[in-house]
């Protein structure tokens, strides 16, 4: 399972990283409204493919005209009260519709939301710019053990590392001097494990966590899961959070990309003939 | 697993992945997104407003309370429901009446009343409906027929309406950007009784009444009717697609399309509206293609989406959508009827009805209560007369296919009137229903012998009619059903039905008796007046019964003197009372009306000057009712179009049921509308000719005393 989650993790960031490719010189928000816009109407197509559409319109047109019974009728009350109750008895009936295609969308939905969040959740550290490395073990045990953290040339450990029991976790702060992909390895006893730690190339693909378990393999793609019988259960690079701004308003992307894909999805329903 | 399960284990596992720890599950894309964002809004809307409502309550019902106490203050019923029966004949209903076979009418009768209802001059509807809402007499809402001519061309056009595109254009390139909406001005003159209603607080609803387009703005709903034009403009132009180029027929109501019909495959393309958006105009177009199936039947790819066509059977209603220009759309609506596909394809369309979920004219009042009806009921058609007389007429479609799509039209009106009836509590509804008179119009042959009609047709719907009157009985149950005992209910025609056995060509008699002139040696046998010399022509006909003179200074080529009028009158009553049809040995014309005579109020000078009182059996000749001089003065009618109601109006009355009984020996169309307000204590506008049939005195008064009055006492001569 973990190697299949691997596996589209590869082939989806190989994807990702042709489409953000062009933007690269331009500030990130372009990219995620390129993003948006395509899912937006990818998402739409599938409600459509995957709805009971005639029931959908049904429904909607009900609860429409409903809606406007209830501005008409205004002056019999017990009409009115009919009438939303109507409207509330169809809107669940809406939602029972929706249900199947937001189980199926839910799939493409979470890769996409991985691949936004490897790039937008997070930036890549600056030349000289402190993080904090924190590697999590599966027994409090292991802490008592020697675990240290091997760098590449161009990357300095700030501080010696601090040991957590309550947590399993180990802390180092370091500092990247050279800009680059660079691999960390932190070692416990023979067993070690390499984490990439990017720095200085502007916005793009930033995995802050490297994990054990399959949930976390697909949720934070970027490198392979850690193998079930490491000591290590994950190793995290607190980068700093990702500074996207539309207009001199700085967005978060989650909810930048909720709305640039309903609004594009949205504009785009009718051409694509999907009630929703 | 059960269904209940597996919804419960969906809603679970959903339940379960929303919850999951990361920020990516709390949002399931547009689609899913959508629906549940929209979901929630109108669930918390919905909330708001029951809230609102739930709070707001008390206030409204004292609010309520106080406005209905004075609007309801002097008033005898809680509700009025008017169920108009388009041209049901009160001789046909009483024979079956005695039959047995209408026992809600009968019931109805012995509740309350059952009386013939005296109708107007013209017996038409247009006329008559219009005095039924107005309770006004034509010379005062200035709507003496189908067709009037217009003084300055001579030429007929429609009475009750008129739709002109909107004066004031921005050039733009190729096109022409409207600045303004389409001008669209009512023929009628007055007011209806449910404006008078509304303004003393009364809401009514008001469901296809002719004559009521466009829809007014008053204190209640209102779907209009009779008038109310297709997307192109006219009052219904049919298509008809067909591959068979051998075909003899007369189509001067519909489009033909010829199609070529290859290996089950035809292509085609159909016009339709004008592009008023584009200064080059010319007409919209939409390309389509017809696929054999299997058993006879077909498929339809149009506008990108493919509709089974099952043979003899009429498709939903689809959509049409029409690209004039600048991403606008102009939709509209129609049915598909598959006629055959071996040898030939043959595939009729009806008229482009204007979509009532987004009506490109105001048809209804308030302009969301078509919509209303639309997304609740689901689409209908919103010609006015849109049950097609003239596919059938032409013989495009087959009694069948008329029936079919005549009763079609029948549930969505039943729908609709239900609809009303349930969302009135108190209040007036009113709703007609025209399938008595198209039916009537279309198969009256079948109760008439000897009517040359019949000639070389069958008598497979000899009981059509019958079975219409039938239904309408049930119909009748059910509005008696849902009418309580605080509902007066009336139910009635404007007019009644009689054979149309032989036309009388009022421009031939006009022509032949040196009335009317033409150029050149003779009548060609074209409509609209072509063939007419306007300078030596003193009068002509233009609709089922006028005949206007062609008076100097009113008319644009008039040459009829004033001091002329008074003898050309006399003259050419006393010619046409004296015609004779040698072939049914009988004075087809029983009498001959003036305007001046039978008409009050400021726009009798708009009127016909002569009126045409036929006897039933004859009517005005098709070739006369658009300005054309037909081979005979008197002619067979051998159309399906075989019963009619213009004839002189005391031999087709209509009928009027009540669970009440009235006041008056003699009811006329014009008394209902007064009577409705008199219910709801509202005073009846000195304006109205008609009077109410249910004075709040008469429920006092004895049976014998109630014999000797009459109804609408000022009204007309009629």
């Amino acid at each position: 399972m973990g190697a299949l989650v691997n596996l589209i993790n590869s082939v989806l960031t190989r994807i990702f990283d042709v489409i953000c490719w062009p933007f690269r010189a331009l500030p990130p928000i372009w990219a995620l409204g390129v993003i948006s816009f395509a899912s937006g109407i990818f998402l739409v197509w599938l409600f459509g493919k995957t709805s009971d559409q005639k029931r959908v319109r049904e429904v909607r047109d009900r609860i429409r005209g409903n809606l406007i019974g209830v501005r008409l009728f205004q002056h019999e009350i017990g009409v009115v009260l009919s009438l939303q109750g109507k409207i509330f008895g169809d809107t669940f009936r809406f939602m029972g519709l929706a249900l199947v295609p937001l189980l199926i969308m839910l799939v493409p939905v979470l890769l996409i939301m991985t691949q936004l969040q490897l790039r937008f959740d997070v930036r890549p550290l600056e030349v000289g710019e402190p993080v904090l490395v924190k590697a999590l073990v599966r027994e409090a045990s292991t802490l008592d053990g020697t675990i240290t953290l091997e760098v590449p040339e161009g990357v300095t450990v700030e501080t010696p590392p601090v040991k957590i029991r309550s947590t399993r976790e180990i802390v180092w702060r370091l500092r990247v001097d050279r800009p680059g992909d660079h691999a960390l390895v932190v070692r416990v006893g023979d067993e070690v494990l390499e984490k990439r730690i990017v720095a200085g190339r502007g916005w793009g693909p930033a995995a802050y966590l490297r994990s054990g378990h399959t949930l976390d393999t697909l949720l934070y793609p970027g490198e392979p899961p850690i193998a079930a019988d490491h000591p290590l259960e994950a190793v995290e690079v607190a980068y700093p959070p990702q500074d996207l701004s539309l207009l001199g308003i700085r967005v978060n992307w989650l909810i930048g990309f909720l709305i640039l894909s309903m609004a594009f999805g949205f504009a785009f329903k009718g051409v694509l003939g999907v009630e929703v | 697993m059960t269904p209940r399960l597996v919804l419960i284990a969906t809603c679970v596992l959903v339940c379960g992945l929303l919850s999951a720890p990361a920020p990516a599950e709390a949002y399931v894309g547009p689609g899913a997104g959508f629906a549940f964002v929209s979901s929630i809004f109108i669930l918390l809307f919905t909330m708001l407003l029951a809230v609102v409502t739930l709070l707001t309550w008390p206030v409204r019902l004292a609010v309520q309370k106080i406005r209905g106490n004075r609007a309801l203050a002097a008033s005898r019923v809680k509700r009025v429901i008017v169920l108009g029966l388009d041209g049901q004949d009160p001789e046909l209903t009483e024979q079956l009446m005695d039959e047995g076979v209408l026992p809600n009418f009968s019931k109805l009768r012995q509740q309350g009343s059952f009386h013939r209802l005296r109708t107007t001059l013209l017996a038409e509807s247009p006329v008559a409906w219009t005095s039924f809402q107005t309770g006004c007499n034509p010379g005062k809402h200035r709507v003496f027929d189908f067709l009037v001519p217009n003084r300055k061309s001579h030429l007929p056009e429609l009475a009750s309406a008129r739709v002109e595109p909107p004066k004031r254009t921005l050039p733009l390139g190729p096109f022409r950007i409207p600045l303004g909406k389409p001008l669209i001005t009512a023929g009628r003159r007055s007011q209806p009784f449910w404006k008078t209603l509304g303004d003393h607080g009364i809401v009514s609803m008001i469901l296809r009444v002719p004559i009521t387009f466009p829809a007014e703005k008053f204190n209640g709903t209102l779907l209009s009717a009779m008038s109310v034009p297709d997307l192109n403009g006219s009052q219904g132009t049919y298509y008809y697609f067909s591959s068979d180029t051998d075909e003899q027929l007369t189509m001067t109501s519909g489009v033909r399309v010829p199609l070529e019909w290859t290996n089950g495959v035809a292509r085609g393309v159909f016009t339709g509206p004008e592009n008023s958006l584009r200064a080059s105009g010319g007409e919209l177009s939409l390309p389509f293609e017809v696929r054999a199936g299997s058993n006879g039947h077909a498929e339809l790819d149009i506008n990108g989406v493919v509709h089974p066509l099952k043979r003899r059977e009429y498709t939903p209603w689809i959509t049409l959508d029409f690209k004039p220009g600048l991403a606008m759309t102009v939709t509209g609506i129609v049915r598909f009827y598959l006629i055959e596909t071996a040898p030939h394809l043959k595939l009729y369309m009806t008229p482009i009805n204007i979509d009532p979920d987004q009506p490109a004219l105001p048809i209804s009042h308030p302009f969301t209560y078509a919509i209303y009806l639309s997304k609740t009921q689901g689409r209908y058609s919103t010609l006015g007369l849109c049950e097609d007389t003239s596919a059938l007429n032409e013989e495009v479609l087959n009694e069948d296919a008329f029936l079919q799509q005549t009763y079609l039209i029948h549930e969505e009106r039943e729908r609709m009137f239900f609809d009303a009836l349930d969302k009135t509590s108190r209040g007036a509804v009113v709703c007609v229903f025209d399938i008595t008179d198209r039916l009537q119009h279309m198969f009256f042959r079948h109760l008439d012998e000897t009517h040359p009609a019949n000639r070389g047709r069958d008598d497979k719907h000899k009981g059509a009619i019958r079975k219409l009157y039938i239904e309408m009985d049930a119909l009748v149950g059910r509005t008696m059903e849902a009418a309580g005992d605080d509902t007066a209910l009336f139910v009635m025609s404007d007019h009644g039905f009689k054979p149309f056995r032989r036309g009388v060509n009022l421009n031939t008699w006009l022509y032949r008796h040196g009335f009317l002139a033409v150029k050149g040696d003779g009548p060609t046998g074209a409509d609209m007046f072509g063939d007419v010399d306007w300078a030596r022509t003193k009068a002509y006909a233009v609709g089922f019964g006028g005949i206007y003179l062609n008076l100097e200074g009113r008319e644009a080529k008039g040459i009829v003197k004033l001091d002329a009028v008074k003898q050309l009158k006399r003259e050419i009553s006393d010619g046409l009372r004296a015609l004779v049809d040698k072939v049914e040995e009988v004075r087809p014309v029983r009498e001959v009306y003036d305007a001046t005579e039978v008409y009050s109020g400021p726009y009798v000078a708009d009127a016909p000057d002569l009126i045409v009182g036929f006897r039933p059996g004859h009517r005005v000749g098709w070739a006369s009712v658009t300005g054309g001089i037909g081979d005979e003065v008197i002619e067979d009618n051998t159309r399906y179009w075989s019963g009619d109601h213009n004839f002189n109006p005391p031999d087709v009355p209509g009928m009027l049921f009540s669970n009440r009984p009235i006041a008056v020996d003699s009811p006329g169309i014009m008394d209902i509308g007064p009577t409705v307000l008199d219910l709801f204590g509202v005073a009846v506008p000195s304006y109205c000719d008609g009077q109410s049939l249910m004075p709040a005195e008469a429920d006092a008064d004895t049976e014998d005393a109630t014999k000797t009055r009459s109804g609408s006492a000022r009204a007309a001569a009629l």
